[in-house]
């Protein structure tokens, strides 16, 4: 263990990075997309009559959308970056190493992003209309390569293909087997989500029905075709994901025949079914926009937010036991090391870093064994709770389990010697009030 | 416990080692944190003096708050943006240093992000819903002001922490969670002083200079009140960073201080700081009376480079602090040259594309009322 | 086409008799949602329910449960939705039947509205009562058998409908069959039954106003028709509280204890489900011989939420009227406060 471990009680540092993650998801998405419908929606007022007036109503969604992106999307972007830091610092360091010049490049086009729709937005009353096009379209494009820098680092993560600690192959590690499947995927649900965000607005431009119909009329086309499409894509994603995430999602942590439905299964069904409420929800807005106010509006838009929870978490979980698959496990131990055997008994408290030198017999080895092996994914007794998890163990079992955790495919294996086992299971029997030796 | 040492708790660097020679990511990251800096102070300072605006009466003080309305904000997002890369390259030069402290300050650390959230969300209510003479957005405001400095605040206290890897033995052992700050530190407060407090020069700056635009467009009284203000924000702000040059001088370990006057470049940076700092002053002073683009513009840019040179420094001192700790000479190089191109390349494509926009666009915006 | 199936399912009258009621518009309009939304989980409650039946054995109810879990393709996370719907119904109708409070739309003509929907959250929480034995685990069987060992000392009728419920003097595997009867047959029928007089109920006199609306000259007050259009944007909500229920039976499944072993002792911190909490941790307040008060201030507090339409009557509200509204708002803190109490004791 190279770094310290850092605590956070009841909520556990991994919920930290996936609540931050689930609202930047839905942000950063809502923010390339709505590039699209604006450079869109720009080029479409100009061919309607009523094009002043579907304007007014860009300048609202432009107005919300640049508050919203900016405040919420720029500032939990670094979020994650503070959270995953904090939670995973080997895993980050792995990442900034290898991608510095791609994480650079997607600096480059924050910058630009940002300025390009600041001369959009607060140019509006001075820019030619082929110049408010131009920015426009402008800041798609930009949005949408950011989109794809961080999407080969991202799918990276899950298929780290034909990239090794060795090779450093940063051409394969980016476009990954993974990486195509999931650009697309992130881009048709850009699509869907920037339709429901306009959707949103046009009815707050309230007022007038037409409008309203046309608007939200012209949204609903963003919306539909992509809630149909993402299924699709998610499948391509699908095959390209390692064997045992597969073998995880279909066939449970027990292996019983027929699935014992484990979580990367039930946040896999979330994010497909919450997919179809919003194609249902959305049909009945465009079915009768006049009829639409702001409560349905939001209510599909949190629909969207419930589907990228389940995506995240499914992304989370069929990645276990690693969080950067086959190098690097979710606890911050490398795979290669922890091949070998010798490392796998060595003493594990003797070759960690921020551990206190023990002596051989003190109960306190368990706690650090857990601070330093365990505390990454699991907290007492909040979020992955240890003492729900441990209510029927005794030492001998919990030595047991311990020594055989990494063939349920979600743990990684243990790193210490029979001891380093035996203290763990001791003090995690003591935390319910028991103690670890038999009576 | 007791057994613990130092060297003991610092992690091994990243195995894939550093992409380019340091070098170039200091750079980079001198110029980038310069320019964090600068945004950052302009925020921070600008809330301030959106304060003193707000309370006081009079159609100067309405114009100005109006500016900064609109200027705050943007202001926000390029210090959030500006501070993105230099963020990145502490992470590649100086990686295990900063996730180890980073992680034992962690709980605040994160509260970093809610906070950012409320700040730039304060601004951003303030332009669009906040009546301009409304008790609340004053309000808003401080909130907003208070936010961002207890974030200046657990910057400073992460980034003395990572320069001190031999105080980490007893931050760990009294809170092995993270839910600590670094306030055993003595350069902490005029440290954080130092660095805060310019807010109200740069700010100032930029009302001299809205101020010799203003002339420009014709509206002079309004020009004249800005280039006042501004001039005395600058003098305010400037006085109050000397002193707190002074106090972290005097609280530095006396090894650093002597390492900062004993000459050679970290003097020739600290001498070159005192002097365009006065050179700044000097001019935003000179050109609160008189029309003109030259005086305000000097102004910026000595500053500017004031700031530029206290970005070098701290660098070095920095390594100083490590030394025996942590080299950068030790890190292996695994060269992305290709990698570094195609970034170059993206580079100066954008910023092509930004600057060709900004001069078709800017003067136009700027001139509206 | 249209007029083929027209004239098939002449169906005119019924769309004229939903369109014909107008729904206001108002500041407190998000309220009429509700019940739509209890709707939306009763559906979901039948749909998981039969689902459930399928491989619910009554004769071997925790090995069966344990087979839906651990086997049954999806069965988990079907059991998860059945489970968080169920509770999520139940605070739906508690807010359902406070804001319906606080609106006074109990007011007559109304006042059968206002009974059948207190049948009906008395008869959910029944439902709640039934199935939560079903699984037949430590926790609910001791649960249970808690709860009718309370209702067993109610005077006169007390032991009768205690034994009645449970198929003799303790709770065993005969009370599962009567439970189950209850659950899937009895209250399913009575239910809907019910709904459908209280849905007609609600169509036939239509939307009641609130004072402050009512009170508007009528060229400032607005409408939109029940159908189409209060309908179709109740969709995208619909869609909403589903999506809340499929995460929650996502991120938090329904787990299942170890089966439940009558002769053992009940496990340490045994509790009712959180909407029995209130009058749990109330009859805890009276030890012995005054548990009978606490069950008449209990009796006393429905029997006088039913008599409320018929106390509280005169548009626009009087003295009588805003003493009622606090009454109410004591109801409403007390509840709350005894079930927080009750959670955290």
């Amino acid at each position: 263990m190279n770094y310290p471990v850092w605590n956070v009680d009841i909520l556990g540092g991994g919920l930290i990075v996936a609540i931050i993650a689930i609202v930047h998801m839905l942000v950063s998405h809502v923010a390339v997309g709505g590039g699209a419908l604006l450079a869109v929606a720009e080029v479409w007022s100009d061919g309607q009559p009523d094009g002043a007036r579907i304007r007014t109503w860009l300048r609202r969604f432009a107005t919300w959308f640049l508050v919203f992106t900016t405040v919420f999307g720029a500032i939990t972007g670094v979020g994650i970056w503070f959270a995953i830091q904090l939670a995973s610092p080997e895993a980050t360091s792995l990442l900034i190493h290898q991608f510095v010049f791609a994480w650079a490049a997607e600096w480059v086009m924050f910058l630009g992003e940002l300025t390009v729709l600041y001369l959009y937005f607060y140019g509006w009353d001075v820019n030619s209309r082929a110049m408010q096009r131009f920015l426009a379209v402008a800041y798609f494009v930009i949005a949408w390569l950011s989109l794809f820098i961080i999407n080969g680092i991202l799918s990276f993560m899950m298929t780290p293909g034909g990239w090794t600690l060795e090779n450093r192959d940063i051409f394969r590690a980016f476009f990954n087997p993974g990486f195509f499947p999931l650009l697309l995927l992130r881009t048709v649900v850009m699509f869907l989500l920037a339709g429901l965000f306009g959707m949103l607005v046009a009815t707050r431009v309230a007022a007038d029905d037409d409008l309203k119909e046309k608007l939200i009329r012209f949204c609903a086309k963003w919306v539909i075709p992509a809630a149909v499409a993402a299924p699709l894509l998610a499948f391509w994603y699908w095959t390209t994901l390692p064997g045992s995430a597969v073998a995880l999602a279909l066939g449970g942590v027990t292996g019983v025949a027929g699935g014992r439905l484990e979580v990367v299964t039930r946040y896999g069904l979330l994010a497909g079914l919450a997919g179809a409420l919003i194609l249902v929800g959305t049909f009945a807005m465009a079915l009768r926009p006049r009829a639409a106010n702001t409560a349905p509006a939001l209510a599909l838009l949190l629909v969207a937010q419930l589907a990228i929870m389940g995506g995240e978490f499914f992304r989370e979980m069929a990645r276990k036991p690693y969080v950067i698959h086959g190098v690097l496990y979710s606890n911050q131990l490398w795979k290669e090391p922890g091949k070998a055997p010798a490392r796998l008994d060595a003493p594990y408290l003797d070759a960690a870093r921020w551990a206190p030198r023990l002596p051989a017999q003190s109960p306190a080895r368990g706690e650090w064994i857990y601070r330093l092996q365990c505390a990454s994914c699991h907290t007492i007794d909040g979020y992955r709770g240890l003492m729900k998890r441990t209510v029927a163990w005794t030492p001998a079992f919990g030595v047991r389990w311990l020594s055989t955790m990494d063939t349920l495919k979600v743990m990684p294996p243990f790193e210490g010697t029979a001891q380093d086992r035996e203290a763990l299971a001791a003090w995690v029997i003591s935390l319910h009030g028991r103690t670890g030796v038999k009576p | 416990m007791t057994l613990l040492t130092a060297s003991i708790l610092m992690p091994a660097g990243d195995p894939l080692g550093c992409a380019v020679p340091p070098a170039l990511f200091l750079a980079l990251s001198y110029l980038t944190l310069t320019l964090h800096f600068l945004a950052m102070n302009f925020t921070v300072g600008g809330a301030i003096l959106l304060i003193v605006a707000r309370l006081g009466k009079g159609r100067d003080g309405a114009a100005s708050v109006r500016f900064l309305a609109t200027a705050l904000p943007l202001g926000f997002s390029y210090l959030v943006t500006f501070g993105v890369p230099p963020l990145l390259f502490v992470q590649v030069l100086f990686g295990q240093l900063f996730y180890s402290s980073s992680v034992l300050v962690g709980t605040f650390w994160i509260l970093v992000i809610p906070a950012l959230v409320l700040a730039y969300a304060g601004f951003y209510y303030h332009k669009l819903a906040a009546g301009s003479a409304s008790r609340k957005g004053t309000l808003v405001v401080l909130c907003s002001l208070a936010l961002m400095l207890f974030v200046g605040f657990v910057y400073v206290n992460n980034l003395t922490l990572m320069q001190t890897p031999g105080k980490w033995l007893a931050t760990y052992t009294a809170h092995p969670g993270g839910a600590t700050l670094n306030l055993s530190e003595r350069t902490l407060v005029p440290r954080y002083a130092f660095f805060i407090l310019p807010g109200l020069v740069v700010a100032g700056i930029a009302f001299v200079l809205r101020g010799a635009y203003l002339d420009r467009w014709g509206r002079e009284e309004e020009g004249r009140a800005s280039r006042r203000f501004g001039a005395r924000a600058m003098l305010v702000g400037a006085v109050l960073a000397w002193t707190a040059a002074g106090g972290l001088l005097a609280t530095l370990p006396a090894a650093i201080r002597s390492f900062v006057l004993g000459g050679g470049l970290p003097t020739g940076l600290a001498g070159g700081w005192l002097a365009l700092s006065l050179g700044s002053i000097a001019c935003g002073l000179a050109a609160a009376p008189r029309k003109g683009l030259a005086l305000p513009f000097a102004s910026a840019l000595l500053w500017a480079c004031a700031v530029g040179c206290i970005v070098a420094l701290r660098n070095l001192v920095r390594l100083e602090y490590l030394k025996g700790f942590f080299s950068l000479d030790a890190m292996p190089v695994n060269a992305q040259w290709g990698m570094f191109a195609v970034f170059a390349v993206t580079l100066v494509l954008g910023l092509a594309l930004l600057v060709f926009l900004m001069v078709r666009i800017f003067p136009r915006l700027a001139r509206r009322p | 086409m249209s007029r083929f199936l027209l004239s098939r399912f002449p169906v005119g009258p019924l769309i004229d008799f939903m369109a014909k009621k107008k729904v206001p518009e108002h500041r407190c309009s998000g309220w009429y949602t509700l019940g739509g939304i209890a709707l939306v989980f009763l559906a979901i409650q039948i749909f998981t329910g039969i689902l459930l039946m399928v491989y619910y054995r009554p004769s071997q109810p925790w090995a069966s449960v344990q087979r839906i879990v651990v086997e049954v393709p999806f069965g988990a996370f079907i059991r998860s939705i059945h489970h968080w719907s169920a509770n999520l119904m139940a605070l739906g109708l508690f807010v359902h039947m406070f804001s319906t409070f606080f609106m006074k739309a109990y007011r007559p003509t109304r006042e059968f509205t206002w009974l059948t929907g207190l049948c009906l959250l008395g008869l959910v929480l029944l439902f709640s009562f039934s199935g939560y034995l079903l699984p037949w685990d430590e926790l609910s069987f001791f649960a249970t058998r808690v709860g009718i060992t309370e209702l067993e000392k109610a005077p006169l009728v007390g032991t009768w409908t205690a034994t009645l419920l449970r198929g003799g003097p303790d709770v065993t595997i005969d009370t599962i069959g009567r439970f189950y009867v209850l659950h899937v047959v009895v209250l399913p029928l009575t239910v809907l039954g019910l709904v459908v007089v209280h849905l007609t109920l609600v169509q036939l006199h239509g939307m009641s106003e609130p004072d402050s609306f009512a009170a508007l000259p009528p060229e400032r007050k607005r409408y939109r028709p029940f159908f189409t259009d209060f309908l179709l944007a109740e969709i995208p909500i619909w869609m909403l509280v589903t999506g809340v229920v499929l995460a929650l039976a996502a991120a938090v499944p329904r787990g299942l204890a170890p089966e439940a072993d009558p002769t053992a002792a009940a496990p340490a911190g045994i509790k009712p489900e959180w909407y029995f909490l209130a009058p749990y941790q109330t009859l805890k307040l009276f030890p012995g011989r005054l548990e009978l008060l606490g069950m008449g201030l209990m009796a006393a507090a429905v029997l006088s939420a039913a008599v409320v339409p018929f106390i509280d009557r005169v548009v626009p509200t009087d003295r009588r009227g805003r003493m009622v509204a606090l009454i109410g708002a004591a109801g409403i803190a007390g509840l709350a406060a005894m079930t927080a109490w009750g959670g955290l004791s």
